[in-house]
């Protein structure tokens, strides 16, 4: 598929992304997790990435941070292609995009103080001076809003905001210029969700960060990112601003994920939900979208509709839309 | 209260693990016909509440006091063998997870069934007989074929429709559905909360709606019971609820929610914090929000405030809201 480059006022984009595709093997055959995926994230931009359990969000996330292997296309940082690259040419690398996860606790180690979990990045990317080590680690913890007597505390003494904290802290003590945020508020509760999004929207202003924001959350979506790629089975259907996007959606299914929100107004009335064919899975050509799409038509099934550009910036994947 | 007359009525119940209360003597009421939503964040207590209702504690968890009236009868006294007759038959129970609910090696048919012949006089053909009209009910195709299946051969949202026929079978007076729709995609939620609402309105039961989101209370609530570290903050119906919440903490959560402030981006608008932690309530002695509140007086330190009238069939544990 030959994705028009979504890119308009943004000349030299950060990180580009050329017909992805992440391939599982599942029971013997082949399954195209993420399947011909392309965008870009300029440098200074949120681009959120939304779609439902299992439509390839979090593969995309841990391949673009090559922690899988892409089957096909191309990553290219800064113009460079890294998609190929093994794990030695790919570390220098790896400073400059870094990763935050949905669940902190899972991805720190209970047995290392903060100071330690912080610290270690640090030696991997070759910092060799100690003094210029602790003086980094101590910057980033009161910058994500941690006493500087955290360092010497266990990540099971801390709550779950805080240990969020902690997990950007690790992300950003490389002073990465990519974060991929795979889900990072989802497990915390509402109060705390609030507190964690504007210590990311002050970082990035500050530090000048780009974020890829995958989240199945479409309300912290609307708020949070610049511009929102929508993804069903593997595929982008959808690709606009987040204002665009709310107020003109195109693709069938981004106008059923938006409907579907509720909304904490009770004024507000509800939009009936379309019944969803417990999908036997579509099989072949055609779009993915069309067993449950209410205005499919015979050519849906014989072809899969190619993104295609219908405002400035705006792409859809649909025959009708 | 309510135009129904009341299901079920909840006084002072406290709960909690060994020696420590972690539901500090809540009371609500649901009537009959009615949804009522209980929520709060992870920790507050809401669904150790669910479960003491039914006296279905955890291990280690236990009921220290209070009553729980079902239809004018005290749940919390009554024998054991009255609750069994009560369980599943006039009150059941939908969880989160339906796969760890259902038996993985029994056919789910089988599974709604076994309901039937434990509360009615039915013979097995009736009771299955009954399970299809029961599986059409709540939208499962082919009822004939899927009756024979196994909960691993459904996907979430038709597992937890499998859950809402079982719960529905006896015809219950209440359901109680703790975080039905948490383990779901978005479009799978509102399929399976309209479906739990027309139910509803068609077998004239009440809902027991237990949930961490507010934009689910909007839509799906007639009234909400909001909790805070194991007590009531505020209750009442969701119109003036979500118009005008009173108390300190509820206000902080519709300021917190990036869904109610519809257009807001982070280009214009700052979200609204809730300063600190919940865990700052297990050494106060006053209101348990006191150390995260931005209007605290000196009233607040001293005890916890009662829940106080501020509207018709609205009340709110504040003395600073009250005085206003």
């Amino acid at each position: 598929m030959n994705d028009p480059a979504p890119s308009v006022d943004t000349p030299a984009p950060l990180i580009s992304i050329r017909d992805l595709r992440t391939t599982y093997a599942v029971g013997g055959r082949a399954f195209h997790a993420v399947d011909g995926v392309s965008f870009d994230v300029a440098r200074g931009e949120t681009v959120g990435l939304v779609g439902e359990s299992g439509c390839g969000k979090s593969t995309l996330g841990k391949t673009l941070m090559r922690l899988l292997r892409p089957s096909a296309g191309n990553i290219l940082l800064d113009g460079r292609d890294i998609a190929g690259l093994d794990q030695s040419a790919l570390l220098p690398l790896r400073r400059r995009f870094q990763m935050v996860f949905q669940d902190p606790f899972a991805s720190l180690n209970p047995r290392k103080t903060i100071g330690a979990l912080l610290e270690t990045p640090l030696k991997v990317h070759g910092v060799r001076s100690a003094a210029e080590r602790r003086a980094r680690v101590l910057e980033i913890v009161e910058r994500v809003g941690l006493p500087a007597s955290a360092l010497q505390r266990y990540p099971h003494e801390f709550s779950g905001g805080q240990r969020q904290r902690i997990g950007i802290a690790r992300a950003l003590v490389l002073r990465p210029e990519l974060i991929i945020c795979d889900e990072p508020v989802s497990a915390l509760d509402l109060s705390i969700q609030a507190q964690i999004l504007n210590l990311l929207v002050d970082l990035k202003r500050d530090l000048g960060l780009s974020y890829l924001f995958i989240s199945h959350d479409l309300s912290v979506v609307r708020y949070f990112a610049d511009r929102v790629i929508v993804m069903y089975r593997g595929r982008v259907v959808e690709s606009a601003d987040h204002a665009t996007l709310w107020r003109d959606p195109r693709h069938p299914y981004t106008r059923l994920l938006l409907a579907a929100v509720p909304v904490a107004d009770p004024g507000r009335p509800r939009e009936p939900m379309p019944p969803c064919p417990e999908a036997g899975e579509p099989s072949g050509q055609g779009c993915s979208f069309r067993a449950r799409c209410p205005m499919a038509q015979p050519r849906c099934d014989q072809e899969a509709p190619a993104r295609r550009t219908v405002g400035p910036g705006h792409t859809v994947a649909c025959h009708f839309a | 209260m309510s135009p129904n007359p009341v299901l079920l009525q909840v006084r002072d119940l406290v709960v909690g693990f060994g020696k420590t209360e972690v539901v500090h003597g809540i009371g609500f009421d649901v009537a009959a016909g009615e949804t009522m939503a209980l929520v709060g964040e992870s920790g507050c207590g809401k669904s150790l509440t669910a479960f003491a209702l039914m006296r279905l504690l955890p291990h280690g968890a236990r009921i220290f006091g209070g009553q729980v009236l079902f239809q004018g009868r005290d749940l919390v006294a009554a024998r054991e063998k009255i609750l069994r007759d009560i369980r599943g038959n006039e009150i059941s129970l939908i969880l989160q997870e339906p796969m760890t609910s259902l038996n993985p090696v029994l056919p789910i048919g089988l599974q709604i069934a076994e309901v039937l012949l434990r509360h009615k006089s039915m013979s097995r053909r009736q009771a299955d007989r009954r399970v299809l009209e029961l599986l059409s009910l709540v939208g499962i195709p082919e009822p004939q074929r899927r009756a024979r299946e196994f909960p691993h051969n459904f996907s979430g949202g038709m597992r937890q429709r499998v859950m809402i026929a079982m719960a529905v079978a006896c015809g219950p007076r209440l359901v109680i559905a703790d975080e039905p729709t948490t383990a779901l995609d978005v479009t799978i939620q509102a399929q399976v909360l309209d479906l739990l609402d027309r139910l509803r309105k068609d077998l004239s039961m009440a809902v027991l709606l237990i949930t961490h989101d507010l934009g689910v209370v909007a839509q799906w609530a007639d009234r909400v019971t909001v909790m805070y570290a194991g007590r009531v903050a505020e209750e009442g119906p969701v119109g003036p609820f979500f118009r005008q919440p009173r108390h300190p903490y509820a206000r902080g959560l519709l300021g917190a929610s990036v869904g109610d402030s519809g257009s807001a981006h982070y280009t214009t608008q700052r979200l609204v914090e809730i300063p600190g932690s919940v865990a700052s309530a297990a050494a106060e002695r006053g209101c348990p929000f006191a150390p995260r509140c931005p209007e605290t007086i000196a009233a607040c330190r001293v005890q916890p405030p009662r829940l106080e009238p501020v509207g018709e069939m609205h009340r709110v544990a504040c003395p600073v809201e009250v005085a206003k």
